[in-house]
């Protein structure tokens, strides 16, 4: 028996390891299964049951023309994949990667047309704000999930890891040799060989504690690529979406109110009762943008003005009884008779006749992420990323829709070149010593009976990251978020398990989900600090302005001897060129 | 106006495959109900509060994921949008192998039940 075999409870051995399993892991193992012998899906959850995507409500963009052309959808003729480019960089205010940006518009359409070939059914389109024409083809996100999920079942060389948490990529000479990983069924240490990984592990919205995403998104694919020296980009900006419920609790962070307010007019009310959106946008009020109505939200808040739960109040009280009474018939489907996901709403709201929402922004997408190329690389040789824990496609801020456009885009590109890579590679050894780390510091919390608790911290990082590296930022509070977080860090090592059982053990999970979320929370925040201005998902309350004279660059963070290293760089501008102003934030041109 | 905190008892089906040759056995737990409770919202609640051995698979939240299926007080229900009234008897999903306590192997079926 090899070391190796005395380390781990099981090794796998596969050409390539796609970590997540949803929109873009599918995609991507889909693809790579064309190619490769053979292909392992590793996710925390369970597939079509788990990760972001099936929660869309929701559209999908491709350009207006290709709409009409590729689906008979009333689509406008006018539209084109760059005036779609436009949109996007206009929406992340120029940070965008333009070449990546093209690439993705241009080969959206296609890549939609292979979906519904695999049979999801399109319900309609839609024209939503940031969008100079109709671009959302509308398919919930669960169809999303349930023709993914049969076509991955389908294949024979993909082989479908269920509850198992990836947690270190492991390196063979500054390429990728696999991964270790926990069964979180069995608590078996696992080592998987692979020659390639690509990271679709979502976005970090989880260091928030007000969040529209599902627990399991704490960053994993972000923190893991940081930590073997892969670069990320725009972490200063995790978008929030307003108007999510905080009461009652049990109900916090879903978008329920933010659904309705498209539908009926909503007034936003600080505990004054003044319709404080009247102070950041006269002319539009509650339907001004997504990111102008949070910030204006926690506004509130922050100045001693919010609902006893620490939101604001989304009022429906100056309508007229029979008005909203009648809603319940005309609702669209997505809240037909204020039935919104499964639940019955009036079950769990108060009266709205006479009483107001408590409401929140909560986290809701990540902008930024790992940087990639055209090609989905890493610069870590074998390393490969796509899907929302990606950056340079949406830049500052991303439109309505993009999110899964984003999913079936790069998930396949991904896959095509991981593939490629996979056949011009050699075999690589994997470090028995760093594994045998690696498996001392998952089990380790184990070995102690005190401590540090696992729930506690977790909670304590997301106080941290909601208070002060949250919808509104600035100086002082980033400064004391990364006193704070140094002083978590240093807590991590103490961290123990009450449950010492291995089998599906939530606690020791949460304990493996901890430095993750540390790292992802630290990139925020020091990116933060260094830009210093307001733009897009990032607003800056001591720097309110947006600077298109100094500012259209992107903050680029790697890991250099150890530490956690910030580099600023000019955007290459293309086609797409922003006004060289400074403005008031959230006035786009 | 001084709320009285009401507590349900909550019964839950616990099982280890792994110990005590996988016998399956209620524990009850007390919990104050809070308004809007679901019983997920009380799931949660056991687990990081009360009794940090309890299994159950849990993502969206909001009704899509169907992964938080199981059976509460007999009827197969998601767990996330399940209102809590009054106490409850939770049990895992029926028809499929128990992993621990609610968790069960959706590509495991076990008996001729079908759900």
């Amino acid at each position: 028996m090899s070391t190796l075999e005395r380390i781990a409870d099981e090794i796998i051995i596969t050409d390539v390891l796609i970590v997540g399993s949803e929109g873009a892991g599918a995609r991507a193992a889909l693809e790579a299964s064309k190619a490769c012998k053979s292909v392992v899906v590793a996710t925390k959850g369970v597939v079509g049951k788990s990760g972001a995507t099936l929660t869309a409500d929701a559209d999908i963009d491709i350009d207006s023309r290709s709409a009409a052309e590729l689906f008979g959808l009333p689509g406008d003729l006018r539209d084109s994949p760059e005036k779609f480019a436009e949109d996007m960089c206009k929406e992340g205010e120029y940070l965008n990667d333009q070449y990546l940006v093209k690439i993705h518009c241009n080969e959206a359409p296609e890549r939609l047309k292979e979906l519904v070939d695999w049979g999801a059914r399109i319900d309609k389109l839609t024209h939503a704000p940031g969008h100079t024409y109709p671009r959302g083809v509308w398919i919930p996100g669960t169809e999303f999930a349930r023709v993914l999920t049969k076509e991955l079942k389908k294949r024979d060389n993909i082989r479908l890891l269920e509850h198992m948490m990836i947690t270190d990529i492991l390196l063979d000479d500054g390429a990728v040799a696999g991964a270790c990983g926990v069964e979180m069924t069995t608590g078996k240490f696992f080592v998987i060989k692979a020659k390639a990984i690509i990271l679709c592990t979502g976005g970090a919205m989880r260091i928030y504690p007000h969040t529209t995403a599902p627990d399991e998104l704490t960053g994993d694919g972000l923190a893991m690529a940081y930590r073997v020296g892969a670069k990320l980009v725009d972490m200063e900006f995790p978008m929030f979406l307003p108007y999510t419920l905080m009461k009652p609790e049990s109900l916090d962070g879903v978008d329920f109110p933010y659904l309705l307010s498209a539908y009926v007019e909503t007034h936003a009310l600080n505990r004054h009762g003044e319709r404080y959106m009247k102070k950041w946008d006269p002319e539009r009020l509650e339907h001004s943008t997504r990111d102008v109505n949070s910030i204006a939200a926690m506004v509130e808040v922050l100045e001693g003005r919010g609902s006893p739960s620490g939101g604001t109040y989304l009022s429906l009280k100056h309508l007229p009884d029979n008005l909203i009474e009648f809603s319940a018939d005309w609702f669209p489907a997505s809240i037909a008779n204020w039935r919104y996901g499964g639940f019955n709403m009036k079950d769990y709201l108060p009266d709205l006749r006479t009483h107001a929402m408590e409401t929140s922004p909560a986290s809701h997408f990540w902008n930024g992420g790992i940087k990639i190329n055209e090609f989905c690389e890493t610069g870590i040789p074998g390393l490969y990323a796509a899907g929302e824990g990606t950056g340079s496609i949406h830049g500052a801020n991303r439109v309505s829709g993009n999110a899964l456009t984003m999913t079936q885009v790069w998930g396949p590109r991904a896959g095509l070149y991981a593939s490629k890579y996979i056949g011009e590679t050699g075999s690589k050894t994997v470090d028995l010593e760093q594994v045998m780390r690696i498996k001392e510091r998952l089990y380790a919390p184990f070995k102690y009976d005190s401590g540090v608790d696992a729930i506690a911290l977790r909670k304590k990082i997301q106080e941290v990251a909601w208070t002060y590296v949250g919808v509104v930022r600035e100086e002082k509070g980033l400064k004391k978020a990364l006193d704070e977080i140094a002083c978590l860090r240093d807590q991590l090592k103490d961290v123990f398990v009450t449950n010492k059982s291995k089998r599906y053990n939530m606690e020791w999970i949460e304990s493996m989900q901890l430095e993750n979320m540390l790292d992802v929370l630290e990139m925020v925040a020091r990116a933060s600090l260094v830009r210093q201005e307001s733009r897009g998902a990032l607003y800056r309350r001591d720097f309110p302005k947006t600077d298109n004279i100094n500012w259209v660059k992107n903050i680029i963070i790697e890991k250099k001897n150890g530490d956690m290293s910030l580099s600023v760089h000019d955007v290459k501008l293309d086609t797409h060129k922003p006004k060289k102003i400074v403005r008031d934030y959230g006035f786009k041109e | 106006m001084v709320e009285e905190r009401q507590n349900i008892t909550v019964k839950v089906l616990r099982q280890d495959p792994t110990v005590n040759s996988g016998k399956a056995e209620y524990q009850s737990y007390s919990v104050p109900l809070d308004q809007g409770a679901t019983v997920l919202s009380v799931l949660r609640y056991i687990s990081e509060n009360v009794d940090r051995t309890l299994s159950y698979y849990r993502s969206c939240r909001i009704g899509k994921c169907a992964g938080c299926r199981m059976r509460i007080n007999g009827k197969t229900r998601l767990a996330c949008t399940t209102a809590v009234t009054g106490d409850i008897v939770i049990e895992p999903l029926k028809g499929y192998e128990v992993v621990k306590d609610l968790v069960v192997d959706m590509n495991r079926r076990v008996g001729k039940d079908e759900d």
